[in-house]
């Protein structure tokens, strides 16, 4: 166990009880933001602030089956996404990205339902994270 | 001992403040701008000794921005390095043929960024 993680486990039992794994999401900040809170919070303020325009925006264009337009929308969320502690998110983003010229307008739709669900769940996570890190911020 | 400067070419708001902070650390001067219509500005107006360039970007996207530099700046021997999570074939085919010298994996982490720069740096460094 490193120290990062360490002081996850002791100092953020919101983020044990929210069920998220203290060894990924010290593996997360050391390799993505050179093991700084502060740096992953900036971060994070980024991703919350714009997330739920791009969601907005998103979903407009896979209603007016703009297809180009999703690919190049999912391909900025996926890249925001890909720097946090949710594979399956990214995955999901992968998905409606790499489909976004083949799919039918249903499977866009039933994809796209299920990545705003999970973005939704991700951005609850964050803000967790984020209360709870900046606990350990205070201690440091 | 000379400092490396750097262009970057990133349109994402989070991957531009990781970046940033990465080369920060790694110690170069760079200049972050969002598309590739930017930094073929910033190419005419400064030097630098290397490009990390996102694929996908409004106004002018990397592939175009790469073709362009190597084709109407006729700057060849710049490194532009792709960054990207290189999702298919036929995107690495892309970043070849456009020019693009090689690719950065997405999401970055700090030793493949000091790695890759290294491997295209030093060496000019040594001689």
């Amino acid at each position: 166990m490193n120290k990062l993680e360490e002081k996850i486990r002791r100092h953020c039992p919101e983020v044990l009880a929210a069920g998220l794994d203290p060894a990924r999401l010290s593996q997360m900040l050391e390799s993505r933001f050179l093991g700084s809170f502060t740096i992953f919070a900036a971060a994070a303020d980024s991703f919350l602030y714009e997330y739920a325009e791009e969601l907005e925006a998103l979903q407009s264009m896979v209603e007016q089956l703009e297809r180009k337009e999703i690919f190049a929308a999912v391909h900025n969320l996926k890249g925001s996404l890909f720097n946090f502690h949710r594979p399956d998110v990214v995955e999901t983003a992968r998905q409606l990205e790499i489909h976004s010229e083949d799919w039918s307008h249903e499977e866009l739709k039933q994809q796209f339902a299920l990545l705003r669900a999970q973005v939704h769940e991700f951005a609850f996570e964050l803000k967790i994270l984020l209360s709870s890190f900046e606990e350990i911020e205070d201690l440091a | 001992m000379k400092t490396w400067k750097i262009l970057v070419a990133e349109d994402n708001t989070v991957n531009q403040l990781i970046v940033r902070e990465m080369l920060q650390r790694l110690g170069y001067d760079f200049v972050l701008v969002e598309n590739g219509k930017l930094a073929m500005l910033a190419l005419q107006q400064q030097n630098f000794d290397l490009i990390l360039m996102d694929c996908y970007m409004p106004e002018v996207d990397g592939f175009t921005a790469t073709e362009m530099i190597r084709k109407e700046l006729k700057n060849k021997d710049l490194p532009i390095i792709a960054m990207t999570a290189l999702e298919t074939p036929a995107e690495e085919a892309k970043c070849r043929e456009v020019g693009m010298t090689d690719y950065l994996p997405k999401p970055l982490s700090l030793p493949s960024v000091e790695s890759l720069l290294n491997k295209h740096l030093r060496p000019q460094q040594e001689l």
